[in-house]
């Protein structure tokens, strides 16, 4: 079973070694004329000075947790997604996944339910104006 | 050692030692640095134990959203400029609860270490019976949406509670301070037909001042 | 895949069925969504209303729950969601119960936010998603339920607290309870995991078999020595048996503990009560009543469902290393703890609030009473036979009956006094410490006649409820053979001596002392007085009418429970059935002696 692993686990190792080659690489065989101007900390064009702890506003924060939130909701998506026939079908499902017996809307109404009340969680934080930047 | 057993230990010394690097990081940020690379770890152990739909949700909430939410609370907390939480020496009655705490938990994790392992769980490689799935998304998904059901939907409004909850509290002042405005506003009262406010009922807007909760008392005690 | 087909269509019936049977908790959570709609979607003149909303779908649930509360088709209690929740007698009284002391709740919210200037549309809302969970506690037959449930009613109950923006200290209250909140919380989850891992399962019924098949393996160790004695060889499948109950027990005793931990952190005893004052006093008045009454019994009804429903069953309980033990010890140093530290408050809310920790421990020592009866019961059916199990039986039904009645008196005279509390207060001025409430029967003689009697209920003065809840708790306590318990009872009761005092201190302020010149500033609004009516009424109202109001909590008691009265007792036996058909070899060394071998 872990054997099945196998080929993540090169793809990590790949991706390491890649970036570590790449790195020093680029440090042995890059030129170096080094310029006052070159030597200053890069930040978005402005002059680097003061502390960078500066202290974020709250905003930020608050999308991070909005984000969370609707991170977790899409997680359970993925196995409804995966098991959606079964719980559409009122009988086991027959070879190629056709279903035996008659449709549901089980299923749907269960996802819709749940996707419904945190849509209108949505709603209300479009309403409130929580992801605007004024 | 199979594959298996060496990539169980590599992977959990690993989540081992990082969780320590964690805890025992002054700098905040290089603590959420280590902290990733726990969950990580973690995430490796739980497809070594076949969980695999768990292990992929490990990436995408923890190590994802979950860290970015550390990384804005580490920003938005005001630390001083070196970057280091300010420590300050505990007193003996903290230093006897930090080594007494220490010492209880240690002993509870070797507690429930034995249990674990006397009970013999860990079987490495092993397989489960074939047509399992067991720690799919399928597998999860057959559990949630026929026998938990209700906790499913309930999610929803534990979520929703959330959600409120990030919006009333990072509310800005200025948002704040319109919305009391609005409602103490007599015209706007009178349209919502409450009648207008008798005097000295509505206080007037800002902060409340200190009194806010009252005099300091005899005993010296000020509240919080 | 060889999987046992599901049939989605008798699960959308059965969905809607179930849902049904918990209309109550259904229609709070409900109306939690619609509050949230209506506050942002509505117009502003519009918003006005949440709180006629919020009332209405209360009055709704409070309808749905009395048709549940009078059917006696719940009698036996009736598993819903496949085992996850139960609607029985014990659920449908807390049902009825959280909904009214929300409704009370809702009743002063409004007007103590728009009085103090930090009004916001959302509360009406988190306060439903709050009892919401506090519902889903009192229903919970699975772990996860309790959790989902405890979770709930926290992270609403956290906003609410921090909600006062324009005073420090709700954010800091409200960051208190959060971090200490969260931390509880993980605790929780780790010990059920604890749990999960030695039983392998989360229900409850699957939680009792397990403990039960642990100790049972584990208590053969007895049976195993002796026979090692006697020269004889143990069949190594009998030796496995044993090592698997002492490992299963192994992991099940740190689950006990850590799940016992974080309750007792909820419903704030004493090693775990530092937060209490603090975010009791932080918080907007309204939701300290909020905290005082709704949190408190979903704690209790917590403690109640799993440990003296599912961990009374064995050896957990009736030996002297139980959990009982340590609970009784906790129960011993909250009362003391919350009552000497009352003492010292002269500050209302702080002093309430440790008279809250003081309740607490009151109620620790009538679960500790009824796991004891339950233990004794499981333990004595063998020997004892049918007399000494059902007196055991029917004494812990009373002790959880009286337990379940004083957390409901508790909650109610609980709720009236912080909503005094709240309701002298207004111009950005809470009137908290004692000498501004002198004189105040003169000025508002109505407002100082609730509040005493709220207070006196508190206190346990004969007439009213909270005399018979204490009445018929210690005397359910005392019962218990267990001189220690006996020796609590006593300590108990010097401790409500000392709780006397605190509380008439402020009745005789109100009564007896000058009013200051300047009136005092009041709440507008008729919300106020309404709650602490209906409060102080029903604490004398419950204690007149004690009689039937203990026949219900008897009735409830007699349905949740395990051991089982008459109307369950064919499920356990199944159950226990069950777990001795799953042992496959009978006790060790079965085997006649086998020298030589």
């Amino acid at each position: 079973m872990a054997a099945s692993y196998l080929p993540a686990l090169v793809f990590l190792a790949f991706a390491a070694v890649m970036a570590t080659v790449l790195l020093l690489l680029t440090m042995v065989l890059g030129p170096k004329r080094r310029t006052p101007i070159k030597d200053e900390p890069f930040e978005c064009g402005s002059d680097p000075i003061g502390s960078p702890r500066v202290k974020f506003g709250v905003k930020f924060y608050q999308v991070a947790i909005l984000f969370l939130v609707f991170d977790i909701e899409v997680a359970f998506l993925y196995p409804w997604a995966s098991l959606f026939r079964e719980l559409s079908c009122t009988g086991p499902l027959g070879p190629g996944g056709v279903c035996t017996g008659a449709p549901t809307l089980f299923g749907l109404a269960e996802m819709l339910v749940f996707l419904g009340i945190l849509v209108l969680a949505l709603g209300y934080v479009l309403r409130k104006r929580a992801l605007d930047w004024a | 050692m199979t594959g298996a057993e060496l990539s169980f230990y590599l992977f959990g010394g690993l989540a081992v030692f990082s969780a320590l690097a964690m805890v025992t990081r002054k700098n905040a940020v290089v603590a959420a640095m280590w902290l990733i690379a726990t969950f990580l770890s973690v995430a490796a152990c739980y497809v070594l134990a076949q969980a695999t739909f768990l292990s992929a949700i490990q990436v995408i909430v923890y190590a994802g959203a979950v860290m970015v939410l550390f990384v804005f609370v580490i920003m938005v907390v005001d630390v001083d400029a070196t970057g280091r939480l300010t420590h300050r020496r505990p007193s003996r009655v903290g230093r006897l609860a930090y080594y007494g705490g220490f010492l209880l938990s240690a002993g509870f994790l070797a507690w429930v270490l034995v249990g674990t392992l006397a009970r013999q769980y860990v079987t490495f490689g092993a397989e489960l019976e074939p047509g399992s799935d067991f720690g799919t998304a399928r597998g999860l998904g057959r559990e949630i949406f026929t026998d938990y059901v209700f906790p499913f939907e309930a999610v929803s409004l534990l979520l929703v509670a959330a959600v409120i909850g990030a919006v009333v509290v990072a509310r800005s002042r200025k948002e704040r301070e319109h919305a009391a405005r609005h409602l103490a506003d007599p015209a706007a009262r009178h349209a919502a037909g409450l009648g207008t406010a008798a005097e000295g009922e509505i206080a007037p807007p800002g902060p409340s001042p200190a009194t806010d909760f009252g005099e300091p008392s005899a005993t010296g005690h000020r509240g919080i | 895949m060889t999987h046992a087909p599901f049939v989605a269509d008798t699960m959308a019936s059965a969905t809607l069925q179930d849902l049904g049977h918990l209309a109550p908790m259904a229609i709070v959570g409900l109306w939690g969504l619609l509050l949230m709609a209506t506050d942002a979607f509505a117009a502003v003149g519009f918003r006005h209303f949440q709180r006629r909303i919020a009332l209405f779908g209360l009055a709704l649930a409070f309808v749905a729950g009395l048709t549940i509360y009078g059917n006696a088709d719940y009698d036996g209690g009736v598993e819903v969601f496949r085992g996850f929740l139960v609607v029985d007698p014990f659920s449908a009284i807390l049902d009825l119960v959280l909904v009214g002391l929300c409704a009370g709740t809702v009743l002063v919210a409004g007007d103590y936010a728009r009085t103090h200037r930090f009004e916001y549309g959302e509360q009406e809302s988190l306060l439903c998603i709050a009892t919401f969970g506090a519902m889903m506690v009192g229903h919970a037959h699975d772990l996860l339920a309790l959790f989902l449930g405890i979770e709930t009613m926290s992270i609403s109950v956290y906003v609410l607290v921090g909600a006062r923006w324009n005073a420090k200290p709700s954010a800091e209250a409200a960051l208190k309870y959060f971090l200490m909140g969260a931390f509880a919380s993980a605790i929780l989850l780790m010990g059920i995991a604890l749990l999960y891992g030695a039983t392998g399962a989360t229900a409850f019924e699957g939680i009792r078999g397990g403990v039960a098949e642990a100790f049972t393996r584990w208590l053969r160790i007895n049976d195993l020595a002796r026979a090692l004695d006697q020269g004889h060889t143990a069949s190594p499948a009998a030796s496995d048996l044993v090592i698997q109950g002492v490992a299963k027990a192994a992991l099940l005793i740190p689950g006990v503990l850590l799940v016992l931990g974080a309750l007792l952190f909820k419903v704030s005893a004493v090693p775990m009560h530092m937060w209490t004052p603090d975010a009791y006093e932080g918080a907007p008045t309204p939701v300290t009543a909020f905290m005082a009454s709704v949190v408190k019994v979903a704690g209790v009804a917590a403690l109640l469902r799993l440990f003296v429903a599912t961990f009374s069953t064995h050896r957990l309980v009736t030996a002297p290393y139980g959990w009982t033990t340590a609970v009784a010890l906790v129960a011993f140093l909250t009362m003391t703890v919350g009552n000497l530290a009352a003492v010292r408050q002269s500050n209302v809310k702080r002093l309430l609030a440790y008279s809250s920790i003081a309740h607490v421990g009151y109620l620790l020592l009538g679960v500790v009473a009824a796991a004891n009866f339950y233990g004794e019961a499981f333990a004595s059916d063998a020997t004892l036979g049918g007399d000494g199990l059902s007196w055991s039986r029917d004494a812990g039904d009373t002790a959880v009956a009286s337990v379940l009645l004083y957390i409901v008196v508790y909650a109610v005279a609980s709720l009236g006094a912080f909503v005094t509390v709240a309701w002298l207060s207004g111009n950005k001025h809470e009137a908290l410490e004692a000498y501004q409430w002198s004189g105040l029967a003169r000025r508002h003689p109505g407002m100082a006649l609730g509040m005493t009697v709220c207070l006196l209920s508190l206190m346990g003065l004969p007439p009213m409820a909270g005399f018979f809840g204490k009445l018929f708790l210690f005397r359910a306590v005392f019962e218990n053979s267990n001189p220690w318990l006996q020796f609590l009872v006593v300590w108990a009761l010097l401790n409500a001596v000392v709780g006397a005092y605190y509380y008439l201190r402020l009745v005789v302020a109100m009564y007896f002392h000058t009013p200051p010149k300047t009136a005092p500033v009041v709440l507008p609004g008729k919300g106020a007085p309404a709650v602490v009516a209906v409060t102080a009424g029903l604490s004398v109202a419950l204690g007149v009418l004690m009689q039937p109001t203990l026949d219900r909590a008897d009735l409830a008691a007699r349905a949740f429970n395990y051991p089982p009265g008459p109307s369950k007792a064919r499920r356990v036996d199944g159950l226990r059935a069950a777990w001795e058909a799953r042992d496959p070899t009978p006790p060790v060394a079965a085997e006649e002696p086998s020298p030589g071998t």
